[in-house]
């Protein structure tokens, strides 16, 4: 009986797909844009008012105040007065298109069975066409890292900008990382073996480090030998070793991630990332001196301990940018993938907690891009970078403001509408017709 | 070490008591007619607030100056799960004898963190579990009280039902009538005929007349002496508690969650019913395929009270924030998106003539704002109910250094004790609970 | 079957010890003890705020029939001289599970039960007030010494399961007569708890709030029932209203849930006695007002392993002042003049009772507080005042015989004993042999010191300053000492034999001493030493013949 919903359920929503139409994706820039009169925020801490904004083939070309420059302003131009400009926002550690409905398993793609799995590849499995990921563009959250999950070694992510008919289409770097589940030093007590309920220190902590470090190890040598036999995992490995993939390390207990630290030096990583880092701030220092950047859980969660200061996670990201460390936002946890839509507020939030707002802008633009390792393409507005940028009636980090009217992926004008905008036109219209019967 | 109330991090050592204030020149937000007030002073006296204008006398007051700050009233959240020791009663599908009032739970941290939010009343529901759910318990978040005291006492009798996936089981495996949306009308139809009869029964007298905690619930409800909030997703099932309601003569009285609310949204105002919703929340269920964030600004538009709830521990202390997502989806208007967290939730619980908005004679329940409230840069300063300040930025800054060095000293303690030889326990780490409609297990 | 027939002849006269009085007796000739036991010089506790010191006190049947400064002792009485010692009345647990073996838990099944399970009874299987204490009681000797070592003579068991538990009993602990003369009252109370019954999967209630709408319910069922409305017959109310006038107590587990019943118990003019959790000092004014007398049980948290601070900070505050501020519970409620009585229910009574209860005596709660939670109030609160927890006339036999203050931490228990039957721990004639003294062995001298407690002295032997191994056993009044010898070239051994005379003939001064020796290739005669003072150094001539 359930196996016979699924389906229906599968069915229904294939055709559902079908009736409430997915925006086309926009074709390649024909022509070029300038946008005059906005204030620029740049993503590199700067701010130009009244600037303008210059992009062709999908590059920008011209970022500068309107009055420094004379010249003649080509293409279609955007009047943006009063308005505001930034690039794109950068969403790290997503799993957007890979999840259709939670709680619907049919359409859960993101968490494959089995441990080590660095061949395993979030990419393929990304549906560039999710209602949800549409949604993200209306706020500004334009491209995104789509990355596996579970398991000790989870897969490898790849980076995506949001606007694209096929994965093919949508990828920006493929490949990008790494995912490692590094194991929890706590363990919950298993009541069916008679343990205490609750979390205790977990003795398989040391065996599942060792178990991690064995497996590099391995792969290391069997990517040294001949490969003969082709060992899927083993060779996954490959981009790592030689730095083209960097290691995303999901940990948050000080204890752990000093031993990552460890095992960043003990097996030579160049690229070595955070994710999470909740109690990052005791080993901040030394994430500092061993170049180790942190991507840090979303600032809308509550403290993990009673008596934490409430605005701990608020908070945060600043203090460890403080002491030194590269940080950079991300949005994982509770109804993930749509709440990657607040991204922009997280960072606001970051601001309303001692950040300076520009600088908070940074953990969502350049900071992400920097860490993510495509900051030669995106994350600010500057020339010579790709044009993924929109425009907003005002400051974008506040939720009154953030009313975006045209957004931009790699100079192509992106729809700001959704399965949900359309929903809204649609009621909006019919109650304003019975009104007027 | 002395004892606090509750006997937790930031418990109270002395619980704090009620002041008379003036707050001065500050931007006020009445969410009354009036609008947004500049330069206003209000006057908190013996717990209520007595004056409202400009260059008031402070008489004995303690005076606050507010200058570039705003002021407002406490931020109600409709929709609740906190402070509880349990969420849901699930071995009936009808629950109506279960009192949440029961289980009030005095010592959640969270109550203090939506305090650091500027929220000051909520309601706390029964789960959803079940079509016929528990009757609620509305309360005001005076930290540092005993359970019996958090209850707001004037607030009328209200019960939670719920539509939707959870009570037809669709998430968990089970057999209990009903397993479809079918079904769930008839358990109402089924209860609310028993009720009839009941009634009957009673009026009757008799010395064979056997009284039902449960029965006796729904009389009051189809009596409308006690007033019925429903977890609510897709318009059909929407429409159809609204028929059966109406069936029996009785009112809804509001719609929680209401998804898709903007799509009945005619019905529901012939109706007579309130909303009480999410800001932008989808895509977990199938049931909340069409939610859309517009979702209040619609409802509003057509003229039924709307109010944005959390369901949830960390999106309480946000309420603010929430509620300003209206202004970009939907072009609400600020003063309509504040009314959403304050006197609109107070009208959907019957108590808006004590408290939701800045009004001489009602309760004084503020908050005081270092920013414009709906702005994301916000933060509460001050959070007051009944004049008692239970939440002070600056004392929350005291208390956080004494809790330092409350721990230092106890964890000498110990290192001390263990060696002496004593005994020890491991710590246990207690694992984050996200506390919702549909937790089946007790809180943590 | 046994035992419901002695039930039967107990009935209302449980106070008669003679209960075997019209036995019929098929192994020998019928005899019955008729003498007094009369205890003087004693230092009598009557009750916590009075006491006699050097008073006597007379025992018969089980009874007290006599206390005083001085009393007639009659003709047929055995004399026991408690000089030195002290009498407390002994304490009663109203809070326990024992001789009850642990009900058997339901058996899995498909998916949840919404149904009862039984038929006859209450809509809901875990409303079982028609079980009773009585029918699954079986006296368990192991369980009850450790209650006897405690101090306890009387406890009110139950049946542990379900959310209306039915009746317990109250039972004397004494060992070596028959369930017939134990049980003093085989319903005296009816029992609660917010949790399941473990008999049945029944799905409802699965909540906190299910549960009290639950009681709700059953207390007007209940009420409508006794008026004889419902068709069926329902064994579950029936007992229900039986039970009603017994004394009713609560199970709980923590503060909150102690005054979540109190509330329920107001709501139908019930007052409850309540479990609690050891916690009621967070909330005094709360518990102060609910007028209810509490049973808290005397666990404190241990401290927490906090030599790893990555671990530490996920201790929480408030774990951390429970341990701080727990021990001190006691005295808080017993300054607020909140009634309450000692269990020893979730501590390991044998091991973790006296110093717990030390503990919280060194924390501030009066000796007098303590002795009373654990006599007067409980004997008052289970409808036994001046029968239990009281040396008086009329009183259970009940009391406890100690070498000194009972909050002591050296203090010994002697003898516990119950319905005038008695139970020894520690031989109570014991002499104390600790002192120093010289030994002259085969002209070599020696000290011996020997200290420890009066029933485990430890010796430690030296010869002009060096060290002799040696082995103290001291037991039933004999000595035994072993010595290796001195000179370290032979393996030879000097065993010392000696009898500590009765105490019939011993002072508090004086004692006496023989000792044989042996040597390993020498057999002696025994040799006659001299009387030593206790903490002078005399010399002890050996002679050898």
């Amino acid at each position: 009986m359930k196996r016979f919903n699924t389906y229906i359920l599968i069915i229904l929503l294939v055709i559902s797909g079908k009736t409430f139409a997915q925006q086309t994706p926009a074709d390649k820039q024909s022509e070029p844009v300038t946008i005059v009169g906005a204030t620029a925020h740049l993503g590199n801490g700067e701010v130009i008012e009244n600037s303008l904004i210059i992009f062709e083939d999908g590059v920008i070309t011209e970022v500068i105040a309107a009055n420094l420059t004379k010249r003649q302003n080509p293409g279609k131009i955007i009047n943006a007065k009063g308005k505001h400009v930034y690039p794109g926002f950068i969403a790290p550690n997503s799993t957007l298109g890979l999840v259709e409905i939670a709680a619907v398993k049919a359409t859960e793609d993101d968490d494959e069975m089995g441990e080590m799995l660095p061949n395993v590849r979030s990419l393929i499995a990304y549906n560039a066409e999710s209602k949800i990921v549409e949604s993200m563009r209306p706020n500004g959250v334009l491209l995104g890292q789509i990355v596996p999950r579970g398991g000790l070694i989870s897969g490898t992510s790849s980076i995506v900008q949001f606007d694209a008919w096929n994965w093919e289409d949508a990828v920006v770097k493929e490949n990008d990382g790494l995912h490692i589940n590094w194991p929890d030093a706590f363990r919950r007590g298993r009541w069916w073996r008679d343990e205490e309920p609750g979390l205790k220190a977990n003795k398989e902590y040391q065996e599942n480090i060792q178990k991690l470090s064995d497996f590099f190890t391995s792969s290391k040598a069997y990517l040294a030998g001949e490969r003969d036999y082709k060992n899927l995992p083993y060779l996954a490995m490959d981009s790592v070793f030689n730095g083209n993939k960097k290691v995303f390390v999901h940990v948050n207990g000080e204890k752990e991630i000093m031993d990552v630290i460890q095992f960043k030096k003990d097996h030579a990583l160049k690229g070595l990332v955070i994710v999470g880092g909740y109690d990052a701030l005791g080993v901040a220092k030394e994430l500092k001196s061993n170049d180790i950047p942190v991507l840090v859980n979303r600032p809308h969660s509550t403290p993990n301990k009673a008596y934490e200061d409430y605005d701990y996670p608020y908070k945060l990201a600043k203090l460890l940018q403080d002491a030194g460390v590269l940080v950079a936002l991300e949005s994982s946890g509770q109804m993930e993938r749509m709440n990657t839509r607040n991204l922009p507020f997280y960072a606001g939030t970051v601001a309303a907690f001692g950040m300076d707002k520009e600088e908070a802008l940074k953990l969502i633009t350049s900071n992400t891009a920097k860490i993510l390792g495509i900051d030669d393409k995106y994350g600010s507005l500057e020339k010579g970078k790709s044009a993924t940028l929109f425009i907003s009636e005002g400051d974008a980090l506040d939720m009154r403001t953030n009313i975006l009217s045209h957004a931009f992926i790699d100079g192509r004008e992106v729809s700001l509408e959704t399965h949900q905008t359309e929903l809204w036109k649609r009621y909006s219209k019919k109650y304003k017709d019975q009104e007027s019967k | 070490m002395p004892v606090t109330y509750p006997n937790i991090a930031y418990g109270f050592k002395d619980k704090p008591k009620q002041e008379n204030i003036l707050f001065k020149n500050a931007t006020v937000w009445t969410s009354e007619e009036e609008g947004v007030l500049e330069n206003t002073d209000v006057l908190v006296k013996n717990g209520e607030i007595s004056r409202i204008g400009q260059d008031l006398n402070a008489g004995g007051a303690q005076v606050v100056d507010a200058t570039g700050k705003h002021l407002t009233a406490g931020i109600i959240d409709e929709h609740s799960h906190l402070a509880a020791s349990d969420i849901n009663e699930a071995g009936h599908n009808s629950s109506a004898e279960v009192n949440m009032e029961d289980v009030v739970d005095p010592t959640d941290i969270g109550i203090y963190r939506d305090l650091a939010g500027g929220v000051t009343t909520i309601q706390l529901l029964h789960g959803s579990a079940n079509p016929i759910g528990g009757r609620s318990a509305i309360l005001k978040l005076k930290w540092g009280e005993s359970a019996e005291d958090l209850i707001f006492e004037q607030a009328p009798p209200f019960i939670k039902f719920a539509l939707g996936e959870n009570v037809k089981q669709s998430n968990w495996s089970g057999n209990r009538f009903p397993q479809t949306r079918m079904g769930v009308e008839q358990v109402f139809v089924d209860y609310f005929s028993q009720a009839r009869a009941y009634e009957t029964e009673k009026n009757k007298g008799g010395e064979d007349f056997r009284k039902d905690l449960e029965m006796e619930t729904l009389v009051e409800i189809l009596n409308g002496e006690r007033f019925v909030t429903s977890h609510s997703y897709i318009q059909s099932e929407i429409n159809m508690l609204m028929k059966v309601a109406e069936q029996f003569d009785f009112n809804i009285n509001t719609f929680t969650h209401i998804l898709e609310g903007y799509k009945v949204a005619d019905k529901m105002k012939e109706h007579g019913v309130g909303a009480s919703t999410f800001s932008d929340w989808w895509a977990y269920k199938y049931e909340v395929n069409d939610a859309i964030p517009y979702n209040a600004s619609i409802m509003n538009d057509v003229g039924i009270t709307v109010a944005i709830n959390s369901d949830d521990g960390e999106m309480s202390r946000r309420l603010n924030q929430e509620a300003a997502k209206s202004v970009k989806y939907g072009g609400m208007s600020e003063e309509d998106a504040w009314k959403m967290v304050t006197i609109n939730p107070a009208k959907l619980l019957h108590v808006d003539d004590l408290v939701g908005s800045i009004k001489t004679g009602k309760q004084a329940d503020l908050v005081l704002w270092n920013n414009h409230p709906l702005s994301i840069y916000a933060k509460p300063e001050k959070t007051m109910i009944e004049g008692v300040v239970y939440f002070d930025i600056e004392r929350d800054e005291q208390m956080r250094k004494q809790i330092r060095e409350e721990r230092n000293q106890l964890i000498g303690q110990m290192l001390k004790a263990k060696n002496n030889g004593v005994k020890t326990q491991p710590v246990t780490k207690k694992e984050k609970q996200h506390v919702h409609c549909d937790l089946l297990e007790e809180v943590q | 079957m046994k035992l419901k027939l002695l039930i039967l002849g107990v009935f209302l006269g449980a106070f008669s010890m003679q209960a075997q009085e019209y036995f019929p007796k098929n192994d020998g000739v019928k005899t019955r003890n008729t003498n007094y036991t009369v205890f003087k010089n004693a230092k009598i506790h009557v009750d916590p705020q009075t006491l006699i010191n050097n008073g006597m006190f007379a025992v018969k049947d089980g009874k007290i029939t006599s206390v005083g400064k001085s009393i007639n002792i009659p003709k047929n009485s055995i004399v026991i001289d408690l000089r030195g010692k002290e009498v407390y009345p002994s304490f009663i647990d109203l809070y326990s599970d024992f001789g009850i073996p642990k009900p058997k838990r339901a058996e899995g099944g498909n998916g949840p039960q919404y149904d009862a399970s039984r038929e006859g009874y209450y809509w809901n299987d875990h409303i079982r007030p028609e079980t009773d204490a009585v029918s699954h009681f079986n006296f368990d000797s192991k369980e009850a010494e450790k209650y006897h070592k405690a101090g306890f003579g009387v406890v009110n068991t139950h049946v542990p399961d379900g959310i209306v538990r039915g009746t317990g009993m109250l039972v004397a602990l004494t060992p070596e007569v028959s369930e017939g003369d134990r049980i003093l009252n085989d319903k005296s109370s009816q029992y609660f708890s917010f949790d399941k019954s473990v008999q049945s999967r029944q799905s409802y209630p699965t909540s906190i709030m299910g549960t009290m709408a639950l009681i709700r319910q059953t207390y007007l069922d209940a009420e409508w029932y006794s008026k004889g409305n419902a068709d069926n017959k329902d064994l579950a109310l029936e007992a229900f209203n039986n039970n009603k006038d017994l004394v009713q107590i609560f199970t709980s587990d923590n503060l909150l849930n102690e005054l979540r019943a109190d509330k329920l118990g107001d709501e139908f003019g019930v007052q409850y006695v309540i479990l609690g959790s050891g916690n009621e000092y967070q909330r005094l004014d709360k518990i102060k007002a609910s007028n209810a007398t509490y049973i808290v049980p005397l666990k404190f948290p241990e401290a927490y392993d906090v030599e790893d601070p990555y671990l530490t900070g996920y201790l929480s505050l408030e774990e951390m002042r429970e341990w701080n501020q727990a021990p001190a519970n006691l005295k808080m409620l017993s300054d607020n003049k909140v009634p309450f009585t000692i269990t020893t229910n979730s501590i390991d009574a044998e091991k973790d009772f006296k110093s717990n209860l030390i503990k919280a005596v060194e924390y501030g709660l009066s000796k007098e507080a303590a002795l009373a939670a654990l006599t007067t109030i409980p004997a008052k609160t289970i409808g036994q005042a001046d029968k239990l927890g009281v040396i008086k006339e009329g009183a259970w036999a009940n009391f406890l015989i100690t070498s000194g203050d009972y909050f002591d931490k050296e203090t010994t228990l002697y003898e516990n004993w119950i319905q005038g039957e008695k139970k020894v721990l520690e031989n109570m004639d014991i002499t104390n042999i600790t002192g120093k003294y010289d030994l002259k062995i085969n002209g070599k001298e020696y000290q011996l010191d020997i200290t420890g407690e009066a029933s485990k002295p430890k010796a430690e032997v030296k010869m002009e300053n060096s060290k002799i191994g040696s082995k103290l056993s001291f037991e039933d009044n004999w000595m035994n000492l072993l010595l290796s010898s001195p000179d370290t070239t032979k393996t030879e051994f000097i065993r010392l034999v000696a009898s500590v005379p009765a105490p019939a003939i011993r002072s508090q001064e004086k004692q006496y001493f023989q000792m044989e020796v042996k040597r390993l290739s020498r057999l002696q005669k025994r040799p006659i030493l001299k009387q030593i003072k206790k903490t002078r150094i005399r010399r002890i001539r050996i002679h050898l013949k």
